[in-house]
Parts: C-alpha cells; sequence; structure tokens
C-alpha cells in the first residue's frame, strides 16, 4: 500500500516572525492550544535538531493529551520536520487513545512562508512514520476523511439514519 | 484489525467501497445493484462487500432470495466521533492558534 501524505494549510494575519515565535515557544504554545486554562499546558522543550519536546495539553473532557515530538530538521523561519507520537504522562509512546491502529509514528513537515502584507502561511504534512500495513490503512482512512470530505458525508447520512 | 474504528477506517480506505456505502444510504439494495456502476468481476465485489459486512458497516438479510444490503449505523457513529476528534487537534488547533495571534497585535494595525 502506498501512503499519501494529509496536508493542512492555513494563512495567518501575522508576520511570519511572530508565527515563528509563537509556534516555537512554550509560554506562547500554552496560551494558543490551552487557551481556557494555559497554566496547566505541560511541556518540556528541548528546541534544537535531535531535541524532543514532551507536552500535555488539557482537553476539553477534562483530560489530558501527552504527545512527544522529536525535532529532525529545523530552519529558522522555514521550516520544522519532526516526528510526532502520543504519550502516557510518564513520557513513553502509547496508541491513539480512540484508534489503536492510529500510527504510533507519524512525520511532520511544517513549512512557513512570507506572504508580505504581514501575513503568512503555514502548512503541515503528515506521513505514517515506520508504519505496519494496518497503521497506513487506518491512516488512508482517516486521510480520505479529512481530504475527500466523506466525514461530511458520512455525518448526514448519521443525521439521517438517527431521525428514521 | 480487530478493534471496530480501525475496521471501519479501513473499510472506508477504499473508494469503491465509500461509493457503496452513499448508495446504501437511499435505501437497500442487493449486491449486484452495489456492483452495477463499477467495472469489477463479481468476485471483486464481493469482496467489497465482505470487507464493509465484517466492519460493521453494512448487514444483509438473511431471509430474502437477493439477501439486499442494509446501511448500519453504529460505526458511523463512532468514526464521526474519532473525526471530531481528529479536526480537533488539526484545524482546531489552527484555529485556536489563529485567535491567540489576533490578541497580540494592536487592531487597525496597517497590515
Amino acid at each position: 500500500m502506498t501512503t499519501a501524505p494529509l496536508t493542512v494549510s492555513r494563512v495567518f494575519k501575522a508576520p511570519l516572525a511572530l508565527l515563528w515565535q509563537v509556534q516555537t515557544e512554550p509560554a506562547h504554545m500554552a496560551k494558543w492550544l490551552s487557551p481556557d486554562n494555559p497554566a496547566a499546558f505541560i511541556s518540556r522543550m528541548d528546541f534544537r535538531e535531535g531535541g524532543t519536546h514532551f507536552y500535555g495539553s488539557p482537553m476539553p473532557d477534562g483530560s489530558i493529551m501527552y504527545g512527544i515530538v522529536t525535532y529532525r530538521e529545523i530552519v529558522p523561519m522555514q521550516r520544522i520536520v519532526h516526528v510526532q507520537s502520543f504519550a502516557d504522562k510518564d513520557g513513553n509512546i502509547t496508541p491513539h487513545p480512540m484508534a489503536p491502529t492510529w500510527p504510533r509514528e507519524m512525520l511532520a513537515t511544517t513549512t512557513y512562508e512570507d506572504l508580505g502584507d504581514g501575513t503568512s502561511r503555514l502548512s503541515i504534512t503528515w506521513v505514517p512514520l515506520n508504519a505496519t500495513e494496518v497503521e497506513e490503512a487506518t491512516f488512508d482512512g482517516a486521510r480520505a476523511g479529512m481530504q475527500g470530505g466523506w466525514d461530511h458525508q458520512f455525518g448526514q447520512i448519521e443525521t439521517y439514519l438517527a431521525g428514521l | 484489525m480487530t478493534d471496530p474504528l480501525s475496521l471501519t477506517l479501513g473499510a472506508l480506505a477504499d473508494p469503491t467501497r465509500r461509493a457503496m456505502l452513499l448508495r446504501l444510504s437511499q435505501g437497500v439494495a442487493t449486491v449486484s445493484d452495489l456492483g452495477a456502476p463499477f467495472a469489477l468481476s463479481q468476485p471483486a465485489i464481493s469482496k467489497h462487500i465482505k470487507v464493509l459486512e465484517r466492519a460493521g458497516l453494512i448487514s444483509r438479510s438473511k431471509a430474502a432470495q437477493f439477501r439486499p444490503c442494509r446501511l448500519e449505523r453504529a460505526p458511523l457513529a463512532q468514526l464521526t466521533d474519532f473525526m471530531a476528534h481528529f479536526a480537533q487537534v488539526t484545524e482546531g488547533q489552527l484555529d485556536q492558534l489563529e485567535t491567540y495571534l489576533a490578541t497580540l497585535q494592536p487592531k487597525g494595525a496597517p497590515t
């Protein structure tokens, strides 16, 4: 099975330097990743190539979603390549809490682009890393949903069926 | 691949199977109805149906002669929960980032 990447992209009304800063400094990350309770955001960051970031992000249900990032490449204000995994509170890599066959490791490439006039574009591309065939199939199913729009279509089906 | 969500995602990774499910959202259909739009062999069609059935996305009547297929709701409900979660940790984070960036910059500043 060949696995296509999943990409999301967004243009922000912010200069590139500011976007880079709030994406890479834990004090800022706490404020946008955990806007309701920044103090609850957990972060141990070693921001350098080969370094790691262990984080815990509070979820709306009160639980904390832990993850580990390992930085492979950092080009300031241009590009970050990192490996992303879910983790437990002790920093051990774990399966996705809702989907056990979700790829344990994902390779994420983030690119930053200055669009001028105080705007910048952020693009993130994910591909499964060292994935089993089952993990790749799980990722493919979700990617088809994110980018093919079937979550919307099936959401409609679900709503329709619920009314029968 | 034994947990229900992974079975659902695996079944949905294929465009032919997604098309079959969308057809079934309009009502029950026989296997030959479902296979009609595709230039596929009968065994290939049967294989797709089996994958959907194993994932619990469809059920087949045992009584009727042509054993019509019916869409099943439960796996889709679990899937939409997962997709909502997935969207929350991707698009949702970008929304939060956007909101935060706006608070850092004075309103009406020249852009």
